[in-house]
Order: C-alpha cells, then sequence, then structure tokens
C-alpha cells in the first residue's frame, strides 16, 4: 500500500473527525434530557400532600386513558384496516390523508374543539368531554400505526386465504389483525404512553380539581394537567417536580418496554 | 340457489361492506367536523388585520402571534435539526455497532417524555439560566424575567433533538443493506459510503423527520406557554415576552367571551390545524417514498 501514501494518509488522519462531530452532536442530543432530569429530581419532595396529589392524579389519569382508548382504539382500528385493505378505493385515500392531516393537527386545537362540541352545550367540565378529546387526539396514531401493520402482512399470505375462500372479515381479524398482534398491542401501549402526557388537550374538557369521587360529570384532577397547573402556584414546585418525574419514568419505560415489538410508525 | 345459509353470507357480507365504508368515512368526517366547528365560530371576526392582539382593546390582529410562531419554531429547529442529524447520522452509520440500538432507543424513550415536563423543566432550570446568564451576556439592557423567545425556543429545540433524531436513525436504519455493501465492495470508506451513497439514498426521508420537528414545535403550546411569558404584543427583541398561536390558546381560550375573541382564537386554531396537519401530510409523503427495508 506504498503507492496511497499522500491521500491516503490523510483520509486517515482525518479519520477520528466524524466521531468528534457524532459524539459531540449525541452529547448536546442528551443534554437537555440529563439536565431535565437533574432539575426534576433537585426539586422532588415526597410529602404527604404530594403523595396525595400524586395518588389522585394517577387514579385521574388512568380513568381518563383508559376511557380515550376505549373509544379511539376500536374506531381507530376500524379505519386502519379500511385503509390499508382498500388501497385503490377514492375513499380509502381520502381517508389516508384524513389521517395523515389528523395525526398533525396540534392537540391544543382538539381540545378547543372539544370544548366547543361537549363543554359547551353540558355546560361544565367533565370526565367524558375529556376522553372524547383524548380519544380525538389518539384515533389518528392508532388508524396509522393499524394501517402500517396490516400493510406489513406479505400479499401473497392473504390473496392465499381469500383463494381458499376465507371470507374477507375473516382475513382481517384472524389472519391481518392477529399475525401482528403483539405489535399492534405495543403500538397501542406507545398510544397510551403519548395520552398519559397530554395537558393541551384536557385543560378545557376535563380541567383539573378534585380526587375521583365516582361521578363522571365533574372535573378531575390528572397527571400531566395537574403538573402543568402546580408550576404556576406559588408552592407547587415540589409537586410539578414530583409529578413531572412519575410521568418521565412512567413514558420511557413504556417506550422502552414496548420499542423491540412495535414497527415504526413512520 | 337461495338457501338460507347462502342468503347469512351474503346479509353479512354487506354489513361487513357498509362497516368497512363507515369506518373509512370516520377520519374524513372528524376532519370535516374541526374544520366545521372553528371555521363556524370564526364567523363572528370582522378583521385580523391589525398590529396587535390585544383582547381587552377589542384588537385581534394575528401578526403578534404568527411572528412569536415564527421566530421560535425557527430558531429551535435551526438549532435542533443539524444536531440531530449528525447525531442520527453517527449512530446509526459510525457508532461501534453494539452501542447503535441502545442509542437509538435512547433517543425515542426520550422522544415519548410528554411536553408539559420539557415545560416544567423550562421553568425550572432554562428561564432562570437565560435571565442570570444568556441574557445579561448578550445585551445591555436586560429585561430580567428570562421569560420569552429564547427560552421557548431553548426549550423547543430540546424536545426537537430526540424527535428527529429517532425519525432520523428511523430513516437511515430503512436503507437497504446491499447499498452499503455495494459501496464496501467496490473499495469507500465508512465516510464515503455514508456521504454519497446512505445520505443520498435517504435524502428525501431525512426532509421528512425534519417536517415533522417543524410540525411539532409550531403546534406546541403547553410547555411554550409555560416559557415563553404570555404577552401579546409584537416582539422586538430576541429575548421579548410574547406569546405564539398555539400558546395563546392556552391563555385564552376558556375566558373568551367576546364572540369576536372566540372568533380569533377559533381562527388561530384553524390556521395551527392547517400548519400541523400540512406538515404531517408532507412529512408522511416524504418518509414513505424512498428506498424500504426489503
Amino acid at each position: 500500500m506504498s503507492s496511497e501514501t499522500k491521500l491516503g494518509r490523510r483520509r486517515v488522519s482525518l479519520g477520528w473527525l466524524p466521531h468528534v462531530v457524532g459524539v459531540g452532536a449525541l452529547f448536546v442530543v442528551l443534554a437537555p434530557a440529563l439536565s431535565l432530569v437533574a432539575t426534576l429530581l433537585q426539586r422532588v419532595r415526597l410529602d404527604s400532600a404530594v403523595l396525595r396529589a400524586l395518588g389522585e392524579a394517577v387514579v385521574g389519569s388512568l380513568i381518563l386513558v383508559s376511557l380515550g382508548l376505549s373509544l379511539a382504539v376500536p374506531l381507530g382500528i376500524a379505519a386502519g384496516v379500511h385503509v390499508a385493505t382498500h388501497p385503490r378505493t377514492r375513499l380509502a385515500k381520502l381517508a389516508s390523508v384524513a389521517i395523515d392531516i389528523l395525526s398533525g393537527v396540534p392537540s391544543i386545537v382538539v381540545g378547543v374543539v372539544a370544548y366547543a362540541l361537549v363543554v359547551l352545550p353540558t355546560g361544565r367540565f367533565s370526565v367524558p368531554a375529556g376522553a372524547v378529546a383524548l380519544a380525538l387526539v389518539a384515533f389518528p396514531e392508532v388508524a396509522r400505526s393499524t394501517t402500517d401493520l396490516v400493510a406489513s402482512v406479505p400479499t401473497p399470505v392473504v390473496d392465499t386465504a381469500l383463494s381458499l375462500g376465507v371470507s374477507s372479515w375473516r382475513v382481517t381479524t384472524f389472519l391481518l389483525l392477529r399475525a401482528r398482534g403483539a405489535a399492534l398491542v405495543a403500538s397501542l401501549a406507545a398510544v397510551a404512553c403519548r395520552s398519559l402526557g397530554e395537558v393541551a388537550p384536557l385543560l378545557f374538557t376535563t380541567a383539573s380539581g378534585a380526587a375521583f369521587d365516582g361521578s363522571l360529570g365533574a372535573p378531575m384532577s390528572s397527571l400531566a394537567v395537574e403538573a402543568f397547573l402546580s408550576v404556576h402556584t406559588p408552592d407547587g414546585g415540589a409537586r410539578a417536580a414530583t409529578l413531572s418525574l412519575f410521568l418521565v419514568a412512567a413514558t420511557m419505560t413504556i417506550a422502552l418496554l414496548v420499542r423491540r415489538r412495535a414497527p415504526r410508525s413512520a | 340457489m337461495l338457501d338460507a345459509a347462502h342468503l347469512r353470507a351474503e346479509l353479512r357480507s354487506s354489513v361487513a361492506g357498509w362497516l368497512g365504508r363507515a369506518s373509512g368515512a370516520l377520519p374524513v368526517a372528524i376532519l370535516v367536523t374541526i374544520v366545521g366547528v372553528l371555521a363556524s365560530a370564526a364567523l363572528a371576526l370582522s378583521s385580523l388585520a391589525d398590529e396587535r392582539f390585544d383582547p381587552a382593546l377589542g384588537r385581534f390582529g394575528l401578526w403578534p402571534l404568527a411572528a412569536g410562531t415564527a421566530a421560535t419554531t425557527l430558531v429551535a429547529i435551526g438549532l435542533a435539526a443539524p444536531v440531530a442529524l449528525v447525531a442520527a447520522v453517527w449512530v446509526s452509520e459510525l457508532a461501534p455497532v453494539a452501542w447503535r440500538r441502545p442509542l437509538a432507543s435512547l433517543f425515542e424513550g426520550l422522544g415519548a417524555i410528554p411536553a408539559v415536563v420539557y415545560g416544567v423543566w423550562g421553568r425550572f432550570s432554562v428561564v432562570p439560566f437565560v435571565r442570570d446568564h444568556v441574557e445579561p451576556a448578550l445585551t445591555s439592557t436586560p429585561r430580567g424575567h428570562g421569560f420569552g423567545i429564547a427560552s421557548a425556543a431553548c426549550v423547543l429545540a430540546a424536545m426537537s433533538l430526540p424527535l428527529i433524531a429517532s425519525h432520523a436513525a428511523a430513516v437511515l436504519r430503512g436503507v437497504p443493506e446491499p447499498l452499503r455493501m455495494t459501496a464496501f465492495s467496490l473499495g469507500a470508506t465508512r465516510w464515503r459510503v455514508v456521504s454519497d451513497v446512505v445520505l443520498p439514498a435517504a435524502r428525501s426521508r431525512l426532509f421528512g423527520a425534519v417536517a415533522l420537528g417543524v410540525g411539532r414545535a409550531v403546534g406546541e403550546s403547553i410547555a411554550v406557554a409555560m416559557v415563553i411569558g404570555g404577552r401579546t404584543a409584537t416582539p422586538t427583541g430576541f429575548f421579548d415576552a410574547t406569546s405564539t398561536l398555539a400558546a395563546v390558546l392556552v391563555d385564552g381560550y376558556v375566558d373568551a367571551t367576546h364572540p369576536e375573541h372566540v372568533g380569533a382564537l377559533a381562527v388561530v386554531a384553524l390556521v395551527l390545524a392547517a400548519i400541523g396537519g400540512g406538515a404531517s401530510a408532507v412529512a408522511r409523503r416524504f418518509l414513505s417514498n424512498a428506498p424500504r427495508p426489503a
């Protein structure tokens, strides 16, 4: 390799540069998160008042997310399957574009619409209003990941089943959804994780307030909203930090757990 | 022959067909409902061509808010996108192979941290830092509170970094392996493979990853509302407290009683929906039109 002399040596001598730049960029990406965790840990306080607020907020969030997803999941899966199994019809193309647009509509806009649709006519903040808003945010995400999953089942498998006389309904439920069942559950968990951290859809719908007391027709405390509102109160710093740290732990755990199974929705 | 079983099967398939069509129509119906609700509220508005947004005075110009959104988004994405892309290239192409998956997972984990948490962090740490260190260093007359465009842009950049990086890393992973193999077998160095083969193959999809970041930054309401100061005057400097299209909805929607005020906020929501939805549709188009993993 003596003929490579000058050019070759220069190339080798600059070989470290991309690595230095790359590691530097990696550090910049990770630094805000490190600072974030450090800041929260500094301010966390686990006294009884904060823990009670945390407990109430967790219960409220679980209720809201499960109600919201029980609306969004069946409808989202149905829409996603329709788009994936009728790729050439005009309706499916229109639906696909609508899903893409909906998934980009900021959640604050959804909150405003849910406020106008549910809170203004009924005259009060309520749990169902928040559930509707969360469902509107989650619906396009569920539909989109369903479409991607169903489309990833190889066409020959589907064609074989259809040619053997299996009805299209059976193909959908048994072949398409069950073949990708684990991945579907994983992407639903990711959607649930995102719903858990949403403030904007809930701020004008379920708002904030006391713990869940068995009635759905009243405002209710939930994790992300409580964290948002606590920051604005003079002595709410510790509460905001504790709730935030809980949110970070919960969402990152879910995200890392489901990552292996979930396909990229991009 | 029309026996009962045949009839039943026929009925079932036609019911399934109708259900299928209804589920296909649902996303369109939701979109139309959202636009319809906002548009009907927006009709109350007489004029948006005001240079101030001040509900108390009955003035509802959108320019200050649009300026706030443009400034925060441009600065945040301008800072975050290049760094995130470089980090993604390093993690998925140049890093030691054993590090690649864990680091990509870490990007996704960080991308899943809710916006409100970034807002809390911004309030507790970015705002004081900007107030005590950045602003005194860069201006002669510091405003002394730290809330404003600079803080909001920092928080948005922090949120966009892992988001863009995780999508970009996924895009790079999707570049077919045979392309790299061919280039290596022709004697290209690792760096030349990245710069001459992988990046050109992934270019449009990387653009899609950045477009996703832009859409998210424009529509981010909660985290921005927590650090931007909530004033609705036109910003004149980088450290001015102001508001954005999304943040003004957080502060003002429930309090809005005057029909013109509600109308102005509905227009703001429509604009946001158009930008966010457009960015998402564009991103989806770019992300899906290039070589996929075989």
